[in-house]
């Protein structure tokens, strides 16, 4: 009885209903102790009442056809438009793009416009001609400008 | 004649028909209810209902499908709506019964053909443990026709079978421990 305490405790733990029932199948089917401390279908009969023990069973349909008679026959309801859908949809979809054009991200806007290479013409390090080397990362946030002396 | 011919028939309005189904599955909806409500008179209500809305919900009855299992898990559902309806109008009576039988007192009735049901093992089980346990042992039913006739996963059946298996052993080793 502790071991299936154990296994139950574990199963409990699992949070996936899939998985839990995977692992007690594969546990039953390894694990004679548990096995033992499961009923077998002949306790669970001594507990359950079997259709056939309920001796005559009620006619339930002098009761139904009644009901058939006050109540509207069974049709299936009116099949309601599909274009109500279809609105519904569209409205929905449209109220979509308008939150995301008003909350969405909007484009950051750089201190330079896209398309302009950035370029030195010339570059002075203490008084001397210097090479002047440009990196601009990917995200285009940052620039770097690397300057250098010529020897 | 299949189940679905029936239904098909029931579908072409030769009403009449329906009264194979009810009679052929009538014992075991009866069982099932039992075991769900584990009250005799709710069980009859409550296939009684489960039969008329089976017939207008015949439609959408897939007849690739076998019909007692679509059928048991419409009752099945049905009857937990009734278990959940009965709790709800039974927080509210258990007072006004509090009162009243301080006020008189009334005559203990006799023990009915089914109490073992309501007194017994299976008040311990859940609705969805004991209807797992109930279709496994009366009707043979394996792990994933009990999924069907719950409509259920074929996990979440598993467990609850498990689960039962596992508690009655649990009672009647109890009950053998205390009558020694």
């Amino acid at each position: 009885m502790r071991h299936l305490k154990k296994t139950r405790i574990l199963l409990g733990l699992c949070p996936f209903k899939a998985w839990r029932a995977s692992l007690v199948r594969r546990h039953l089917e390894e694990c004679a102790v548990c096995r033992e401390d499961l009923a077998d279908v002949r306790q669970a009969r001594s507990v359950t009442i079997a259709g056939s023990e309920l001796g005559p069973v009620k006619d339930f349909w002098p009761q139904f056809a009644e009901s058939l008679r006050t109540k509207a026959p069974a049709k299936t309801k009116a099949a309601r438009p599909a274009w109500r859908w279809a609105i519904g949809t569209a409205g929905l979809a449209g109220i979509a793009v308008l939150t995301f054009l008003i909350l969405g991200p909007r484009q950051r806007t750089n201190g330079l416009d896209s398309g302009v290479k950035l370029r030195v013409n010339y570059a002075e390090l203490y008084e001397k001609p210097a090479q002047a080397i440009i990196f601009q990362t990917q995200e285009a946030d940052s620039t770097f400008v690397w300057v250098e002396r010529q020897n | 004649m299949t189940d679905s011919e029936v239904v098909q028939s029931c579908l072409e309005g030769r009403v009449e028909s329906y009264r194979t189904i009810m009679d052929k599955y009538k014992a075991h909806a009866m069982g099932l209810a039992l075991h769900v409500l584990l009250n005799y008179q709710d069980a009859e209500d409550a296939c009684q209902e489960a039969f008329l809305k089976a017939y207008s919900n015949l439609r959408k009855f897939d007849s690739a499908k076998s019909f007692k299992n679509w059928f048991s898990a419409l009752l099945f559902n049905h009857c937990l709506d009734q278990l959940r309806k009965k709790k709800r109008f039974d927080f509210f009576i258990n007072r006004y019964k509090k009162e009243e039988k301080a006020r008189t007192v009334t005559e203990p009735s006799g023990p009915g053909p089914f109490d073992m049901l309501d007194s017994g093992f299976l008040r311990r089980l859940t609705p969805g443990e004991r209807t797992s346990l109930y279709l496994w042992a009366q009707e043979g039913y394996s792990g994933a026709e009990i999924a069907s006739a719950l409509d259920c996963a074929p996990s979440t059946a598993h467990v609850y079978l498990f689960k039962a298996r596992a508690k009655l052993k649990s009672w009647l080793k109890e009950n053998q421990h205390a009558a020694s």
